[in-house]
């Protein structure tokens, strides 16, 4: 088995070229990803562990059949995100439904990052606001709240997050600001003190 | 603590998966790559045929159309042509936003560039008349399709509101002709007062196009006199094989010989 630190100075293009070689070396890339990804996911769909777990395995599988497929001119972070998002979005599919659940950890600086993003007063009772803002958050349109999370919690930029929704970067921009001010709205609407 | 790479690699191996060949991935681009140039030449064959259509509408045919709008419609606007160029339209865009990578364009822009593509190849295919070729190429493959020239023919034959086509058989392009239309009636139509539209030779066997008034039994005053079509030497040269089979139905010993001079004859006073 490959060890850990034998990959850590390794780039991603680097592994997915010595992957190609030497299948054993795909475990650098899958304990790479394996921890933001199931966060990810967690994140979008709020599914319990096992089903993130077989939704990551697949991810891995496609990702891993797909290697020759990969475009070096993209982050492969970026193509991976992808495929594990499609790999939620069929998994939705399948169930017919999406749940409408924002996973968020305690601590998770999206309120802070968001309530800035909008003008949200952080009043005294900060546990309150975070709540609503929650509940806000999943009455989302859910093409809104990928972004959101893309751009709040997973901490992408313009391009990594186009790349990974496939959509163009002028779509993602009207997209996050679409969904900042149907934030807003229903923040406004949910009457959480606004600063103006 | 599960190690979940472990775990992968094991169903890896022993669902003996492995990375696809690159080749596949070249080809299924390569293969929508072809499929967007294929669409965009046949968006291309239908906007050349379409200008073709329009090409032929006469400067001077205003009062006409604005008197039989849908029957003008239905002859000069190829439906079937703009259909075949909006489906080619749509499946262009659909193998480009495939292709790897155009999901960073917007939607309009792949559209557009589609179209102008299209359009682009559509207007070259045009100026070497290709779109009118194309045209009967179609009409002879599919029967139920009316050719452009049928259609054309179906709507100046209709003296009853003024339009009449058919080969010039004798008389003078300025005082009285003698019209043999596409159903064989000969009609006697006064052009004295007849504004020209377009260059009329007045010859034996010149297929023209008048607009008038009926004003007795296979009996047409002009108003309007109309080449058949506002092209040049491709037609005068069919004109010239019309006149042939005329004149073979009037004068059957003396066909080739006649036909050939009056044809070269044309072809010499053709643009």
């Amino acid at each position: 088995m490959i060890e850990h630190g034998h990959c850590a100075e390794k780039t991603d293009e680097e592994l997915v070229a010595l992957t190609l070689q030497d299948r054993e070396m795909y475990a650098c890339l899958i304990r790479r990803y394996e921890a933001p990804l199931a966060r990810y996911v967690w994140r979008i769909s709020g599914y319990s562990d096992d089903d993130i777990a077989d939704i990551l395995q697949n991810a891995f599988i496609s990702a891993y059949r797909n290697l020759n497929d990969f475009d070096p001119s993209l982050k492969f972070s970026s193509w991976l995100y992808r495929i594990a998002h499609n790999e939620t979005i069929s998994q939705h599919r399948k169930r017919h439904a999406r749940p409408q659940t924002i996973a968020v950890e305690e601590g998770d600086d999206v309120f802070e990052l968001l309530a800035s993003e909008v003008d949200v007063v952080r009043d005294a009772d900060r546990k309150m606001t975070a709540r609503r803002i929650r509940e806000v958050l999943e009455t989302m349109d859910p093409k809104y709240r990928d972004v959101l999370v893309l751009k709040f919690l997973e901490d992408k930029d313009y391009r990594e997050i186009s790349d990974i929704l496939q959509k163009p970067m002028g779509t993602i921009a009207t997209l996050i600001n679409r969904a900042k001010k149907q934030f807003r709205e229903r923040v406004e609407a949910g009457g959480i003190l606004l600063t103006n | 603590m599960k190690d979940f790479s472990k775990d992968i690699l094991h169903t890896i191996e022993e669902r003996d998966i492995a990375p696809l060949p690159r080749w596949i991935f070249l080809m299924r681009q390569t293969a929508l790559l072809g499929g967007f140039v294929l669409s965009v030449l046949i968006g291309g064959v239908s906007v050349s045929v379409i200008l073709f259509a329009l090409g032929d509408i006469d400067p001077g045919a205003e009062r006409m159309i604005r008197m039989h709008p849908g029957p003008f419609l239905i002859t000069y606007l190829p439906y079937v042509w703009v259909l075949t160029m909006i489906a080619f339209g749509i499946i262009a865009y659909y193998d480009m936003r495939s292709i790897k990578g155009a999901y960073r364009y917007r939607a309009v822009t792949i559209l557009s560039a589609s179209i102008v593509a299209s359009i682009i190849v559509g207007g070259v295919l045009h100026t070497v008349g290709a779109g009118r070729i194309a045209e009967r190429r179609f009409a002879d493959v599919v029967p139920q399709y009316q050719a452009f020239e049928t259609r054309k023919m179906h709507l100046w034959m209709r003296p009853e509101d003024g339009m009449l086509a058919g080969v010039i058989v004798s008389g003078s392009a300025t005082s009285t002709l003698v019209l043999e239309d596409f159903s064989g009636i000969r009609w006697t139509v006064d052009v004295s007062d007849a504004v020209q539209r377009g260059l009329i030779l007045g010859d034996f066997g010149e297929r023209v196009r008048v607009a008038g008034s009926l004003t007795g039994p296979a009996v047409f005053h002009a108003t309007d006199i109309f080449p058949w079509t506002r092209r040049g030497s491709v037609i005068n040269r069919e004109q010239g094989m019309i006149r042939d089979e005329v004149f073979s139905r009037r004068f059957p010993d003396e066909s080739g010989q006649q036909g050939m001079m009056l044809r070269e004859r044309n072809l010499h006073l053709a643009p």
